[in-house]
This record gives C-alpha cells, structure tokens and sequence, in this order.
C-alpha cells in the first residue's frame, strides 16, 4: 500500500466498496430524477383516491402476462369522435379492436363540460360487439336547471362526470339472456359486466371467452337546442394488467409509489444518521476530553439509554404522539446515540495523551480548538464510515414501524405501501407485486448503505488494511 | 464477581425504572393517562348504577349518590391531583400491570383484564424467539467455526458479506416471501396461526401442528439473527486462534480437537455471548414484526392488533413487557458470561 493511495482507491478497492459506491450512485441519481420530475406534494395526489379512480385495483404489472403466456388487456382511454349529426342529436363513435385473452378489467363513461341553455342533453352510450348484439350500457342525463341559476347551465367542468359499468347497469342483463339464446349456455348475468360485454360463452369450459375482434363504441347525444354541447365523451378500459410494477387495491400505480420512495429513503437514512453520529461523536468527545463529571454523567446516560428497546419505545410513542415523519426521526436519534458516544469516547481517551495535542495545549489551544481541530479530525473517518453504517438502520426502523401501522400518512414509504399490501391479505390473495417490490427496495438500500460501510472500514481502522 | 452482577443489575434496573417513567410522563402530558382512569371509573359507575337504582327510586337523589361515588372515585385514584403529582402511582399501576380492561382484545377464556390476555401470550413469544435465538447460536457457531478455518478463502469472504449486510435488511419481510412461497403457492405450510383449527387431538399429534405452525416464523427469526451469530463466531475464534497461547498448544503437539475445544473455543466464549447480547433488541424487534405478519398469537401480534384499535391500555403494558423482557433476558447473558470468563469471575 502506498501513502499516495486515494480514500476513493481504498474504497474501491474491495468487492463490498465496490458494490456499495455502485448502489449508492444507483439511488442517489434515481432520486434526483424523482425530485426533479415527480411534484414534491405527492403524498397529497397519493393519498386521493379520485386521482387514480380510472386505474383497474391490484391488478399485476403487464409483463407478467406475457411470462405466464397470456395477452393481457391494456389500459387505455379512448375518445369518441363525432362522426354524424342530424337535427337534434350527435353520433360520436371509436373503434376498439380486441384481440387480448383476458377482458378488460373494468369500463368507465367520462364525460365532460356539458353546457345547456333550457332542458340538459340526453346522452346514450351503446357497444355493437362483433357478433351483432348492440348493447345499451349508459344513458347519462346531467341534472336540470337549479333554482335561481341562469343560463347556459354548465356541468361537469371541474372534474368529468364517471360512469361505471356495473351489475346493475342497463343492458348487462339484456345482454346476459341475449348470449345464453345465442349460444345455448346458462348466464346468470351475475358474471363481471366487463366478461359480458367483451365475450362470449366457451363451450368447453362452461365459463365466458374473450370474444375478439372489432367493437364499436357509440354515443348518441340528444340535444334541446343546437347551442349546447358537450366538452368530450370518453370511454376508460381498465387493464388486466398495468404498468412495470402493477396497482394497488385503490388503483394506484404502484411504481410511482416506490419511485417517490427513493428520495424518502435516502432522505430518512441521511438525515438520522448525519444527526445521531453529530450527537454521538459530540457527547463522546466531551466526556473523553473533559472526563470527570461530564463523563460519569455522559456514560452512565449511555449505557441506561443503550439499552432501551427501540422498537417497543417507538411504537409507543408514536402511538401516543402520531408524529410527522420528521418526529419519527427525532425519537430515533435520541434513542440511537449511546453506541457511538461510547466508542468516541475509548478513541478519544487514546487521542488525548499523543504529544501533538499536548503541544497544542500548551501553546495554548482553546479546549474547543483542541477537540475540534485536532482530535475530531483524527475520528473523522470513522465517523464517516459510522454515518453510513447506521443509515439502513434509520430506514429499517421507519419501515417496521410503518409496517405496524404507525408511519407518517401524509408521505408514502416503501413501508407503508408493504403494510397497505399485507393488510389488504395479499399474502392469502398471492398480490405479490404489491409487497415483493417494496421489500427488495429497502433491502437494495440496505445493501448498498451495508456494503459501502465494509468498504469503508480500512479507511477507518487504518491498521486493518491488507498490504 | 457478585459486585460485577450486581452493578449489571442496577444499570438494567435504572433502564427499566427510566422507561417506566418515560412512558408514565408522556402518557400524562398528552393526557391519556386521565382518559384511561376515567374510562375505567365510567365503567365501574355504569355497573353500580343498577344496584343503586335498586335502592334509591328518587331520580334526583340516584344522580347525586353516583356523583358521590364518582368525586370519591376520582379522589380515589387521583384524578384530583394534576398527573405529575400521581407519577408514583402509575408507575406502580404499569409494574403491577393494573392497568384494567382491554377495549377489544380477550383471552381465550373471554377476560377483559389486560393481565389475564398477557398471560397466556407471554410464553407464544418467549418460545418462539429463544428457540430462535438458540437455533442461530448453535448454527452461528458451527458456520463461524467452519469458515475461521478457512479464513480468506472465497467461501468465508462470500459468506462473512453475506452475514455482515444481513443486519442492514428487512428480515421480517422474508417472512412475507415465504409466506407467499410457502403458503399461497405450494401449501406447504399453514398461512398463520399457531394451531390449526380444530385442533388436532392428543398432546402427540397437538404438539407437531405447533411445530408445523412454527417452522416459517422461526426461520424468518434465524435469518434475523443468524448472520451477526457466524459474523461474531468466525471473528472471535479468528482472533483467538491467532494468539501465541494455541500456537504452543499446537506445537505441544496436542490433537487438532482438544486445540480447538480447551484453547480456541473456551476463550473465544465469552465474547461470543457479548455477540448474543448484541443483536438481543433486533431479535426482540423482529419478533414484533415477525409474529404480526405469521398471526403468531404472542405479545408482538397483540402490539399490532392494539395499535390498529386504538387499546392504549395494552400498548403500554406491551412496551413495559418488552423491556422487562429484554432486561431479564439481558441479565441471563451476563450472568453467563460472568460463569464463562474468569476475569470478571475473581
């Protein structure tokens, strides 16, 4: 080893560094990416169950269709034009092609900005399947006039007005009588609307098929007067498959959730580690410098508070405080500092007696000129290495407690989304793209943070170095 | 030696006393400990309400004799006095875990009382996290061993990695995966629980279901703790199988087994169980977290279905268990190390 060796060449210089830099760098550029790309609000729009309203629920990520051997149904909106009109009524109509295995997994009518002037418009929507069955599925009215509101009343601006295929809905009991005659099968019209309204009943299998080929998607709008008009119909097939990670039980793009966790990992692990080591080594300094009562006091606290059980005190004081996710990192500290004040302190009592801050002191250093300057420094890569030690501790501890239910709401983790996962039973409904992903994350994260810390050890503890 | 015990003693007591009253302080500050004796009070009152309407039939007196008792109530457990001034009390209240009733949880037998549903979980816990604790210990040791030997090569680097970055991931998550592995997709084993329902019959067959119940939760605790185990093990019989002392041994020409038994393994004991006691709170935590995701019916399920119910009562008995747990568990550690190192024997 030669004295010109870098601090980076050290680190590098092992597997466990190696891995650690790489990972680090990993998370720390995806983070960057998210927090300049992904509003900083977004525990708001997370948290708001209308902004992922047209997202099918706990469906699994697309590509595992395709490595089970199915041609899964895509999300997607489509948008109906208007292609003929005639005194009082408009046609709009889109074209769905269905060539998939699987059925949609739901089909929502948008429609917005609808403005009248006397009686509101009349809008019906119908599905011509392939096979020459029309089906009626929505006949939307947006309510009348209000007492004292004038004219052109205006509906469905701010947010489009959702119509839901369901059960219930017109036509889905018309079309389950339809296909038991046509093909000879028993429907109860009990099945998925959307298996309906996109199949067919499979003579072998006795359940429905998916029947392929070209749908057209009608609307008709009747209106009262040729000054109203309707903003834009739009019909929301639900995929049976969604996204590079699928949705959870409310709709939400699972991979948004854990994207946005990144920058709250690092974050959590940085901002309690750089402050626990900060407490730490001051407390260790001071009672190795100073000795005496400072010590005796400092050490004695150590030890007490070393051996309180986190995990039980933090349950329950987040339990009785509900603290914001900043608190929940402070309690942290403050039951994390004991290990590190110990260790600086046995450090510092080796640092103190060299003839170097012997000589400073009798120049006549200042105490805190002497610490800081001259015995600090010579922790210094220790303490670094300590930093990034305790990180994934940091991050694990939020983890297990937002596992418990006692995370911060208004920011989703990795955590949390693990906990909304076990708790919706994914574990007996087999969801595992819902907690599988979350798990590995903070275990990729543990890793990276673990790996660098062994990497930094020789930096550290110079004598170990291998020559 | 007994001097030694008893300032370890001390110090855990001090660390048990220092929790208690941390939780007896929040609890009061933030009010909660009033709205738990007042809770308890409206309970009592609602009971005795009947019987005195029993005796006395003027509606005015009713309500004046039950503010009575309700004032001596208060007068009685101290809700007179601001909640610093009944710290004694509640400390006391949490020791003797007096806490009162449950709001939802109950023991098999159908109590209400917080001490009754501890009861029959303690020993659900206390079972599964030393057999946890003992299983690693014991594989710690031989893997330790095993790679000591074998120090530097690919197989003790790839594995010494393997169990130093164990501690910084999410065990309790493989319990998931093993879950979903295990129980959903090959049905080997049950999904949660501890006895299958119903229960087998005879103490034979009873006692396979519980292993078969416990066999998923126990390996997640071995991943926890198992890692630090080898690390710890393989570092200590490194050092010591480098002292002068064995290579005498060695060149003495004493069998390869009595070298490493009498003067590699025997000094390399007691830090070994400073190893254990080391990674005691995350087994302690990942048996929290452990026994919530396999249903297991201990303290750490009864802590999650409280916190998710809102029972303040059994969130505060839990916490003051655990770290009476960890304390006694703590001192059984000392104790022998105290018995394997003759230093602090004398």
């Amino acid at each position: 080893m030669s004295s010109s060796e870098s601090a980076w060449d050290v680190v590098t210089g092992t597997w466990p560094g190696r891995v650690g830099v790489a990972l680090i760098t990993l998370l720390a550029l995806l983070s960057v990416g998210v927090l300049l790309t992904m509003p900083l609000d977004f525990g708001r729009v997370w948290n708001d169950p209308s902004a992922w309203a047209d997202l099918p629920k706990a469906v699994p990520p697309v590509w595992s269709a395709f490595l089970s051997g199915v041609k899964p149904s895509l999300q997607r909106e489509l948008v109906l034009r208007a292609t003929s009109s005639g005194p009082g009524y408009e046609v709009l109509e889109s074209v769905l092609v269905v060539d998939s295995d699987l059925p949609p997994s739901h089909l929502v009518v948008k429609v917005s900005s609808v403005s009248f002037r006397s009686g509101p418009p009349a809008i019906l929507v119908d599905v011509l399947r392939p096979d020459g069955i029309d089906v009626p599925i929505a006949r939307i009215t947006p309510p009348g006039p209000r007492p004292g509101e004038s004219p052109p009343y205006v509906r469905y601006a701010e947010r489009p007005y959702r119509f839901e295929l369901s059960q219930g809905s017109e036509g889905i009991s018309y079309l389950a009588s339809e296909l038991s005659l046509r093909y000879g099968a028993e429907l109860k019209g009990t099945e998925p609307p959307p298996d309906l309204l996109f199949g067919r009943p499979d003579p072998v299998s006795g359940g429905l098929e998916v029947l392929r080929g070209t749908y057209l998607i009608r609307a008709t709008v009747y209106r009262s007067s040729d000054d109203d008009s309707v903003g834009s119909i739009s019909v929301v097939l639900g995929g049976s498959h969604y996204g590079l990670v699928g949705t959870d039980g409310v709709g939400r793009d699972l991979l948004l959730g854990l994207l946005y966790g990144f920058p709250v990992a690092l974050g959590i692990g940085l901002f309690a580690s750089v402050l626990v080591t900060s407490i730490g080594a001051l407390l260790g300094v001071l009672s190795g410098y100073y000795r005496g009562k400072v010590e005796t006091v400092i050490q004695r606290a150590a030890d007490v508070v070393a051996n309180v059980p986190l995990l039980p005190i933090l349950i329950f004081l987040s339990f009785v405080l509900r603290p914001s996710i900043l608190t929940i990192m402070a309690l942290l500290v403050a039951f994390s500092w004991p290990g590190l004040a110990i260790v600086v302190r046995s450090m510092v009592l080796q640092i103190v007696p060299t003839p170097f801050v012997e000589a400073s002191r009798a120049i006549g250093s200042s105490d805190l000129r002497v610490m800081f300057m001259h015995v600090l420094p010579q922790l210094g890569p220790y303490l670094l290495a300590q930093t990034v030690f305790f990180a994934p501790s940091a991050i694990l501890a939020e983890a297990g407690l937002s596992f418990l239910g006692l995370g911060d709401p208004s920011i989703p983790t990795w955590g949390q989304i693990l906990e909304l996962g076990f708790r919706t039973g994914a574990v007996f409904t087999g969801y595992w793209w819902w907690v599988i992903p979350p798990g590995v994350l903070l275990a990729i994260t543990g890793l990276a943070f673990a790996s660098l810390a062994m990497g930094l050890e020789p930096l550290a503890a110079p004598k170990l170095r291998r020559v | 030696m007994f001097r030694w015990l008893a300032a370890r003693a001390a110090s855990l007591l001090l660390v048990l006393l220092t929790v208690l009253i941390l939780l007896v302080v929040v609890l009061g500050a933030t009010g909660y400990s009033d709205r738990m004796l007042q809770a308890v009070i409206g309970e009592q009152l609602r009971a005795m309400r009947e019987g005195l309407a029993q005796r006395i039939k003027d509606p005015e007196e009713l309500e004046r004799a039950l503010a009575d008792l309700k004032a001596e109530m208060e007068r009685a457990v101290g809700l007179d006095r601001p909640w610093y001034a009944r710290i004694p009390e509640t400390v006391m209240r949490v020791v003797l875990l007096d806490l009162g009733d449950a709001r939802s949880a109950r023991s098999s037998a159908g109590s209400t009382k917080v001490v009754d549903i501890l009861a029959e979980r303690i020993p659900n816990t206390v079972v599964l996290v030393t057999s946890s604790l003992l299983i690693s210990a014991v594989l710690g040791l031989a893997i330790g061993a095993w790679l000591a030997r074998r120090a530097g090569s690919r197989a003790d680097r790839t594995i010494t990695y393997a169990s130093a970055v164990s501690s910084a991931l999410p065990s309790w998550w493989i319990g998931i995966v093993l879950l979903i592995l295990f129980a959903y997709h090959l049905r080997l084993f049950p999904s949660g629980g501890m006895l299958s329902s119903p229960p087998p019959e005879g103490p034979l067959l009873r006692t396979v279901d519980v292993l078969w119940h416990a066999f998923l939760p126990v390996l997640t605790l071995v991943t926890i703790s198992l890692g630090p185990s080898i690390y710890a093990s393989r570092t200590m019989l490194l050092n010591v199988a480098q002292e002068d002392f064995v290579s005498v041994a060695r060149a003495k020409g004493l069998p390869g087994r009595v070298v490493s038994w009498r003067h590699v393994l025997r000094p390399a004991a007691p830090p070994i169980v400073t190893g254990l006691i080391l990674s005691l709170p995350a087994s302690l935590g990942g048996a929290i977290l452990t026994e919530t995701v396999f249903n297991w019916p201990g303290m750490g399920r009864l802590y999650y279905n409280a916190v998710l119910t809102g029972d303040e009562v059994l969130v505060v008995a839990l916490t003051y268990l655990y770290t009476l747990m960890y304390v006694i568990a703590r001192f059984a550690l000392e104790v022998i190390y105290v018995y394997l190192d003759p230093r602090v024997r004398t």
